[in-house]
């Protein structure tokens, strides 16, 4: 059971993101063209297509990691991003990954243990080096690392992908926990069942 | 964002891959193997040569130069390939993230000058050694070849393939007068003849004005290389 919203998800947010015209291409291959989109505080846009229809190109593109080929896309705040791509210190532990983005965010280290027990994560593996992770593990870590400082957005690609039931009951959790203190997110998923339970905003991208 | 932040970011970035470092070891031990294979060969090799003090700098310089090569482009090569590139960007500005890696680089050479030089002045020794000068020569210089160094293991670290090729191939042309005139340098504060000791002293300038124009160059154009 997902415990009562704590102080830390009540995030404030008073801007949308939008997405103006925003198309992407590799060399002659268009991916997606022209998509427009208003995502308001406290709304979920969830981004589904086939494999290689370009969901993660347009997460990277809302995180700033790429550059689109046209359009823009706004944001008054900061946001926390967990995607396959995205990779942890595997020489490091969870606890020394959590505190070195948490220095690097300006966030309090109070939060890292919190963060653990909130995706599951007992506070004993938070001592263990990354490197013996399980891929559950690190996708559990990633997404507290996301959490990092509540930021009111959240860019989570595939977040469920390596996680177990009671892995994605956190995620689904933790989404709707996020989106009730105020926050927003756009969240990729293969999984349609739980791109309906994420939210009523749905952008399907095909070829 | 304030100044104090910006130093919290680049010390963290510092104490992380130095952590890492410490825990992998890679970078050191590559440098640290290369720099005392090559004083032992280069030794037993000149044991019974008489080797004038302009081949001795060179020789301390090659070494120094391709020692520290092994190891500097790690810092960012291990990042784009582990795939923690990403996060990094999202999460601290560029010129901290810059001025981390840098850190760490200097700190690498001066380790690699630590364990070299005093190896190198025992099996080949000079025959006068102004010591002043040559830790001059050894500071400034070290500052350059980190500083070059780690701009163009940033240039290169995006590259798809053949990285550690490409790495040497930008960093030839970049570095080479950064050693020709550290060997000057050196010359000078192997001999025992005041005028080289002069001459010496002005390549100090010079060396210091290469890291100088190096390091603002580097972090005035490292947020374009980092972000795209």
């Amino acid at each position: 059971m997902i415990p009562p919203l704590p102080i830390r998800y009540n995030t404030h947010v008073t801007s949308s993101l939008r997405l103006h015209g925003v198309s992407m291409a590799y060399g002659s291959r268009v991916l997606f063209s022209g998509i427009d989109a208003v995502v308001a505080p406290g709304q979920c846009l969830v981004v589904t297509g086939a494999n290689g229809a370009g969901k993660s190109s347009l997460l990277k593109i809302v995180a700033g990691l790429l550059r689109p080929e046209a359009g823009k896309v706004e944001f008054d705040g900061k946001w926390g991003s967990a995607a396959p791509e995205i990779q942890l210190y595997g020489e490091l532990t969870g606890d020394e990954n959590l505190a070195f983005f948490a220095r690097l965010l300006a966030v309090s280290p109070m939060e890292n243990a919190a963060l653990l027990a909130d995706v599951g994560l007992p506070p004993k593996r938070g001592r263990d080096l990354v490197s013996a992770y399980s891929s559950g593990m690190r996708q559990r870590l990633k997404l507290a690392t996301s959490l990092l400082g509540s930021p009111p957005l959240l860019i989570w690609d595939e977040p469920t992908a390596t996680l177990d039931t009671a892995g994605r009951a956190i995620v689904g959790g933790l989404l709707s926990r996020h989106l009730s203190g105020g926050g927003l997110a756009v969240v990729a998923t293969n999984d349609l069942s739980e791109a309906e339970s994420w939210g009523d905003l749905r952008l399907n991208i095909g070829f | 964002m304030g100044l104090n932040h910006w130093i919290i970011c680049a010390k963290s970035v510092f104490r992380k891959d130095l952590q890492v470092e410490l825990r992998t070891r890679y970078a050191l031990g590559a440098v640290l193997l290369f720099a005392i294979t090559t004083l032992i060969a280069v030794s037993a090799a000149l044991s019974s040569a008489t080797v004038k003090s302009e081949v001795k700098a060179a020789l301390l310089w090659i070494i120094l130069l391709f020692a520290a090569l092994s190891g500097l482009a790690r810092v960012f090569v291990r990042e784009e390939e582990a795939g923690t590139a990403p996060l990094l960007r999202l999460s601290a500005p560029a010129t901290a993230v810059y001025a981390g890696k840098l850190l760490f680089n200097v700190a690498l050479v001066f380790a690699v000058e630590c364990v070299s030089v005093p190896l190198f002045l025992v099996v080949l020794p000079p025959a006068t050694v102004n010591f002043g000068l040559l830790l001059g020569v050894l500071l400034l210089g070290g500052i350059g070849l980190a500083s070059s160094s780690t701009f163009v293991a940033a240039l290169i670290a995006q590259a798809s393939s053949g990285k550690s090729a490409l790495f040497f191939i930008v960093a030839f042309p970049i570095l080479l007068p950064l050693v020709l005139i550290a060997v000057q340098a050196t010359v000078g504060a192997f001999d025992a003849i005041d005028m080289h000791h002069v001459r010496a002293q002005a390549d100090l300038g010079l060396l210091a004005l290469y890291s100088l124009v190096m390091t603002t160059t580097s972090f005035l154009l490292f947020e374009y290389i980092w972000h795209d």
